[in-house]
């Protein structure tokens, strides 16, 4: 004689339940995690910000974490280069540029979302300098790039397809 | 049902990639909880919220349905569950693909690999092998669940390794 209590659950029972359990770890993943996603403002998750949600801030700091030939070519207007290679050198400018009401906004040559640099860039500025209000831009250089209305640099005054002047 | 000693150690062998590769996926999603809710949100399917609470959900689903493939109260059900996944997964992406957006596949963390080209197939052919390996699972399991253990059935003594067929 077995009781209802022992008879293995069904099938659709236990998917259910490891749905409902996965929910709860969930939640409590979204309260307890440091990188957590809940409450955060729109266009920001984690240590990554939204091309469209910079745009909505009143001032930026650019910070540029491709390599030194990259940035000599074109970068956005007032960017300031900094690369872990030369982060001694390139440090102090960007410090230099710092305002503590101005978030800085990290961006890297992102073209097949394969671009770690401009993350190694902000956890080395949020550690060594303890700035909290650094990001990283979500789509790096090719978000950038399909932006009209970013305002370019370069040397030789070179301006992407569909910038604005 | 009829077993063979290779046959039994092809499903112990394929529990075990399935399971480590699940609970690995569902870890490194875990691990960096706020790039994987931007990489669902790239895929413009659901809005940011719905991004955000698939994002604390969506790995315990991995990690718990790989684990639960290893207790008998819900192997059927992870392995259903699982299957579940790889459809979904799978239908994404070929959503993806017929919509022409590059983005981060999310599918091993962040910044791995994109849609696009030759990956999308990859991707593809992946869970493809995964929903195999989880249906002969889910059938294995329903036939051999209901028996003491494999021994049983099969007349193998692993410990001893001198079972007959």
């Amino acid at each position: 004689m077995t009781c209802s209590c022992c008879k293995p659950w069904s099938t659709s029972r236990q998917v259910i339940s490891l749905a409902i359990l996965a929910g709860l770890l969930g939640g409590l993943t979204g309260w307890l995690h440091p990188q957590s996603p809940f409450g955060r403002q729109a266009g920001v998750i984690g240590e990554q910000v939204s091309l469209e949600r910079v745009k909505q801030w009143p001032r930026v700091q650019w910070v540029d974490a491709r390599t030194p030939e990259e940035y000599e070519s074109m970068h956005i207007a007032e960017a300031d280069n900094l690369t872990l290679d030369d982060w001694e050198s390139q440090l102090p400018v960007v410090l230099d540029r710092w305002s503590p009401e101005v978030p800085v906004v990290v961006y890297c040559g992102q073209l097949r979302g394969r671009c770690g640099s401009a993350r190694e860039v902000v956890h080395r500025l949020r550690q060594e300098t303890g700035l909290t209000n650094v990001y990283e831009l979500r789509g790096g250089w090719r978000a950038l790039r399909r932006s009209p209305d970013i305002r370019w640099s370069s040397g030789q005054s070179e301006k992407p397809e569909g910038s604005m002047p | 049902m009829r077993c063979s000693r290779p046959l039994v150690w092809f499903t112990l062998l394929l529990r075990i990639g399935i399971s480590l590769l699940m609970v690995y996926a569902g870890a490194i999603k875990l691990w960096e909880v706020g790039r994987f809710a931007w990489d669902i949100q790239a895929y413009e399917l659901l809005g940011p919220k719905l991004s955000v609470m698939l994002a604390v959900w969506l790995p315990w689903l991995e990690i718990l349905g790989g684990i639960g493939l290893w207790l008998p109260t819900v192997r059927s059900g992870s392995s259903w569950l699982l299957m579940g996944l790889m459809v979904l997964f799978m239908g994404v992406l070929a959503t993806t693909w017929y919509r022409g957006l590059d983005v981060d596949c999310g599918c091993f963390g962040s910044g791995q690999s994109n849609i696009g080209g030759a990956t999308i197939w990859l991707s593809m052919v992946r869970n493809t092998l995964m929903l195999l390996g989880l249906f002969w699972l889910a059938w294995f399991d329903a036939n051999a669940v209901g028996e003491a253990s494999v021994r049983d059935i099969c007349g193998i003594d692993f410990a001893n390794s001198r079972g007959s067929l």
